[in-house]
């Protein structure tokens, strides 16, 4: 036999009361202050070619990959560079790229991606001359000459090698702010050009560009 | 009997709510581990370790205000690579946007305090961070990052309401000519000087020769107080007011300084802050509730007064329900937190004097007066193409090792 339990109304005085404890409640879950993220945030292995959880409107890590990928294949298919009879020899290092921009920048992260990225592709069509290492060279060769360490395996050089071509560039920005609203645009554009060292022309060129705009919080208004 | 438990439950309650409005979660320093701490400063250095000290227990909320700090005491310590991955630490935060993020927002609820938000410091806090950054750079003699952190510096300070007083950081303006000068690149130095020229017309270009500049930093920060009827309004207020004139001692050699930027007037002129609608918004409300917790509590007095006199049973009840929304307006009331941020950058100076000449290589010693006007040996540090002199009338170690308004202890 079917037995029904008989579900009892409640009073409009129970309703009240917990209609009352509701709105403290919200209340209080309102003056509840976000507290620090005490746990923190476990590591996360990130895309450097992806955009990562915390942005700005300057140069990325993204940005450097993109931009030294874009770059390499460019000169990768530029005849001068990689289908001459002798491989070049070829200087890239941040020497002569230079930082105009309002970004705090190590620009060596751009160039010496740019140098690995083509040092790997190349694969002997360029040569690339470590200018960034003379000193560590002259030291050994000193000490070779010196008869402190024997002359290793590839024979001496009368001097260091010599560049033929040598990177140069740019990184400029151009910043505007709406005072009114507080957005923040900035156009950002990273020059490379490809430099003969005797003759100084430009035989190569490439340029990245983009722009970016963002908005703080009005509490940072 | 009922009505009288009734209102006691709600009072408890009331004051439960009316906490809310005094001291709040994110006021409090968070409970470090001691090993944790200890690692965190084993490698600082032993006179800014009290500063740091602070930046765990601080958290994301005062990582600015904490770094920036740090940085100029370091700055002062002759800590240059300190200062510099300190300012770093500041500015990553400075220049993160911060667009729907939780912290914010919730300094935009009536019931939390403006305060709960990370702080990136006013435009003139900014801009003295990038000032600083910069300087440590120049000492390190990276002139490209130096031209690039006063650039930085000038795009903070372009938030005035009155647009004569955006990017008027004439200093910033002559450091990133002087950069460009020490790196060689004339034009840009040029056009650079000229833009520092037309801002202040003291700051005229120096000699194509000189490869020491000059600092001195005088006077105290700015600071900021509340005004208004539920100090919902934040004023910039005058530190001890720098020195007009200074001049830089070598030798037997007097250097006229000049007059290269005005903190205080910096901060003074930003104008009206967006968020201060905000702020208005939460003082309005909190002054209606205000209103209609004096009339539920007064109206639903008197009821219940009336109908226990006339033995009314029913108009005692209604009259504690009039008294319970009074409450519950009270405690809303209570709970709502107008209250204007007041955390500043305590070390910052209220002016700066820069001089330029030419040196011979080689060590140099050069002085300046202090606020006692008495001699002190400035720090001068050569690394590349130019050497940097710099020292304070006040010193910037000298501050307590908690930032103003920081946290409730």
């Amino acid at each position: 036999m079917l037995r029904i339990n008989r579900v009892e109304a409640p009073r409009p005085g129970t309703i009240a009361k917990a209609l009352a404890v509701l709105a403290v409640s919200a209340l209080l879950a309102g003056c509840q202050s976000k507290s620090e993220n005490v746990s923190g945030m476990r590591v996360v292995e990130l895309d450097p070619g992806t955009r990562g959880p915390v942005a700005g409107v300057g140069i990325e890590g993204q940005d450097i990959v993109s931009m030294t990928d874009r770059m390499m294949r460019d000169m990768m298919a530029t005849p001068v560079l990689v289908s001459a009879a002798r491989p070049p020899q070829i200087i890239v290092d941040g020497e002569f790229f230079e930082n105009e921009s309002a970004q705090r920048l190590n620009k060596n992260a751009i160039t010496d991606r740019l140098r690995v990225g083509l040092n790997r592709n190349a694969q002997g069509r360029m040569v690339f001359v470590g200018r960034h290492y003379a000193g560590m060279v002259a030291q050994e060769r000193d000490l070779k000459r010196q008869g402190v360490v024997d002359q290793a395996t590839t024979g001496l050089t009368k001097a260091q090698a010599g560049g033929d071509y040598r990177l140069g560039g740019r990184i400029s920005s151009v910043d505007s702010r709406n005072p009114s609203n507080g957005m923040v645009q900035r156009y950002n554009q990273i020059v490379f050009e490809m430099v003969d060292l005797e003759r100084g022309t430009i035989v190569w060129s490439g340029i990245y560009e983009f722009a970016r705009a963002a908005q703080d919080d009005i509490v940072y208004r | 009997m009922h009505v009288r438990r009734h209102v006691l439950a709600y009072t408890v309650c009331t004051v439960a709510l009316s906490a809310c409005g005094t001291t709040q979660q994110h006021e409090i320093s968070l409970k470090i581990d001691p090993k944790q701490q200890a690692e965190f400063l084993a490698d600082k250095p032993d006179k800014l370790k009290r500063l740091y000290a602070r930046v765990l227990p601080e958290g994301d909320r005062n990582a600015v205000l904490n770094y920036t700090r740090i940085g100029v005491a370091a700055f002062e310590a002759g800590e240059i690579e300190t200062a510099g991955k300190a300012f770093d630490e500041a500015l990553n935060r400075i220049e993160a946007i911060y667009a729907d993020n939780e912290k914010a927002e919730s300094a935009r609820s009536k019931f939390v305090k403006e305060n709960a938000k990370d702080f990136k410091g006013e435009p003139y806090e900014r801009a003295m961070a990038y000032y600083y950054r910069g300087l440590a750079y120049l000492a390190e003699g990276d002139y490209e990052n130096a031209r690039a952190s006063f650039k930085g510096g000038m795009l903070q300070d372009s938030l005035a309401v009155d647009e004569k007083f955006n990017a008027d950081f004439a200093s910033l303006a002559f450091l990133e000519g002087w950069s460009s000068h020490c790196m060689g690149r004339k034009d840009a130095a040029a056009s650079a000087f000229a833009e520092a020229h037309k801002l202040r017309s003291e700051l005229a270009a120096p000699s194509p020769k000189d490869n020491l500049l000059l600092i001195a930093e005088s006077g105290t920060a700015p600071t900021k107080v509340s005004s208004g009827e539920f100090k919902e309004k934040m004023e910039p207020h005058r530190g001890t007011p720098g020195i007009k004139h200074t001049a830089f001692t070598m030798g037997e050699k007097t250097v006229p300084a000049v007059l290269a930027e005005d903190v205080w007037f910096q901060a003074s002129t930003r104008g009206g802050r967006q968020v201060q609608a905000i702020l208005d918004g939460k003082a309005e409300f909190k002054d209606g509730m205000n209103t209609a917790a004096a009339i539920g509590v007064g109206g639903g007095l008197g009821m219940m007064n009336a109908g226990s006199r006339y033995n009314d049973n029913n108009m005692a009840a209604a009259g504690a329900i009039v008294l319970l929304v009074g409450l519950m307006a009270h405690a809303a009331a209570a709970a709502t937190t107008p209250e204007a941020d007041l955390r500043y950058w305590d070390n910052l100076p209220d002016n700066l004097h820069f001089a330029t000449l030419s040196i011979p290589a080689g060590e140099v010693s050069v002085t300046m007066a202090d606020s006692q006007n008495k001699p002190v040996q400035m720090r001068v540090t050569r690394k590349g193409q130019c050497a940097i002199g710099w020292g304070r009338t006040h010193s910037a170690l000298a501050i307590p090792t908690i930032a103003p308004f920081a946290v409730k202890e």
